[in-house]
């Protein structure tokens, strides 16, 4: 009858034929760890930590971009707000919070008012300036005529905006009834080209690699699987330890 | 008793998480810091091919607009720029001074800030080290300025907001080669 090994010899042969086995069930996804914590780890200089998820990926978050459906024309060129952003026909040209309150010419330029401020475009969409501390979140806007200024209603309190100056003023409103500037609906084509083009600023390529990480991208089992990988990495650290102290 | 703890950890954590927007100064109190005599003017620098260069390689990005609006004197001049940090941008104030033909940052200060975490840029053991600083020969500050551990973006951002408030006051015409 043959003799029995050792239990320590025994010991060492299952821990290194599992040890083997969850090495290499494991490499795939230990690289993918690598890769994914790195790219965390430099997220700024890689640029992944600004740049939004493109338009095609989005479905991974379950995001469907809403088409817009209205802006304001002037001289055949429209503003539009979508997903805060501010497009000049199909470009993306600034950030804007919603709503996007209101389009003017002004001299050979575009005075945009969003919810979050006032910015001066050219007549070809590029920003020339954008005005700083606007004195709470605007809400309406309407040319004033023979005017450098421009009228406009805060959630609170109205003001006049110099377009020369760039500068805030305090104003009274007296009539009731005032023209404020309403958008008006989009042609089909182009709403549909903007929506195409809007991204979601919040969810960036740094998200996609943290939830890639994290397993996350894959649900709440995504997640216990990855926490599965990290308790084989352990086994596996702990075995290798054991294999090499014991060797004969 | 563990309920109530709970409770009072998730409050905080909202508190600590929750990014709103901070105003610290407005841009009156912030000129009114650069000239308490009230002597100044306002002024307008417009960029062109070259300074937009030279912008991007300070901000290591395009900067957008084609001119930027600054307030000044004959020694000194008051910006007014906003840097995103990680994810929203921080209203940074410079005031910058002719000294001995050259300029350096007289102060720096946070007027609003919107992110979650590193605010901590506000505070004067922060923004000292700025006073007295001018630009290298690479556009680049002339020292090191120290870290806040967890406000690394936010630190990133008053630098080079730093940098370029030097730059395109050594190219205004407040500067004392311009002038």
């Amino acid at each position: 009858m043959a003799k029995a090994l050792p239990l320590r010899r025994r010991l060492r042969i299952f821990f290194l034929k599992w040890h083997r086995t969850i090495g290499l069930f494991a490499s795939f996804f230990v690289l993918l760890l690598v890769i994914t914590g790195i790219a965390l780890n430099h997220g700024n200089e890689l640029g992944i930590d600004h740049q939004p998820l493109p338009h095609s990926m989005l479905a991974l978050y379950g995001v469907e971009i809403e088409t817009p459906t209205s802006g304001y024309s002037i001289a055949g060129d429209w503003l539009v707000e979508s997903q805060q952003q501010l497009f000049f026909n199909e470009q993306p040209v600034s950030v804007c919070h919603p709503p996007l309150v209101g389009a003017i010419p002004f001299a050979e330029e575009l005075l945009v008012a969003c919810q979050n401020g006032v910015a001066l475009f050219t007549q070809s969409g590029e920003l020339i300036e954008r005005a700083g501390d606007n004195p709470e979140p605007l809400v309406a806007m309407m040319a004033l005529p023979n005017s450098d200024k421009v009228l406009m209603k805060g959630q609170f309190k109205h003001y006049t905006f110099d377009m020369s100056r760039f500068e805030w003023s305090d104003f009274e409103v007296t009539k009731s009834e005032m023209a404020w500037l309403k958008p008006t609906a989009l042609p089909d084509a182009l709403a549909k080209g903007i929506a195409k083009k809007s991204v979601v600023t919040e969810i960036t390529w740094e998200r996609l690699v943290l939830d890639l990480h994290s397993g996350r991208l894959f649900g709440q089992w995504g997640v216990w699987f990855m926490d599965l990988i990290a308790v084989l990495l352990a086994v596996l650290a702990i075995s290798g330890v054991w294999l090499r102290i014991s060797r004969p | 008793m563990k309920y109530f703890a709970n409770v009072i950890v998730l409050l905080l954590s909202i508190m600590a998480t929750s990014a709103t927007a901070e105003r610290y100064m407005t841009q009156d109190e912030f000129l009114q810091l650069a000239f308490p005599q009230g002597n100044y003017q306002k002024q307008t620098l417009w960029l062109n091919k070259d300074i937009k260069a030279i912008a991007k390689r300070i901000l290591k990005h395009d900067y957008r607009g084609l001119r930027i609006r600054y307030w000044g004197n004959s020694n000194s001049t008051a910006w007014i720029l906003d840097e995103i940090g990680k994810e929203h941008p921080i209203t940074i104030g410079v005031i910058v001074d002719n000294h001995q033909a050259k300029p350096v940052i007289n102060d720096v200060k946070i007027l609003e800030f919107r992110e979650s975490r590193g605010w901590e840029v506000r505070y004067p053991f922060f923004t000292a080290q700025f006073e007295g600083v001018h630009l290298a020969s690479d556009q680049q500050l002339n020292k090191t300025i120290d870290g806040i551990s967890g406000a690394t973006l936010s630190v990133r951002a008053v630098k080079k907001v730093a940098a370029l408030a030097l730059y395109l006051h050594g190219i205004s015409k407040n500067s004392p080669s311009e002038s």
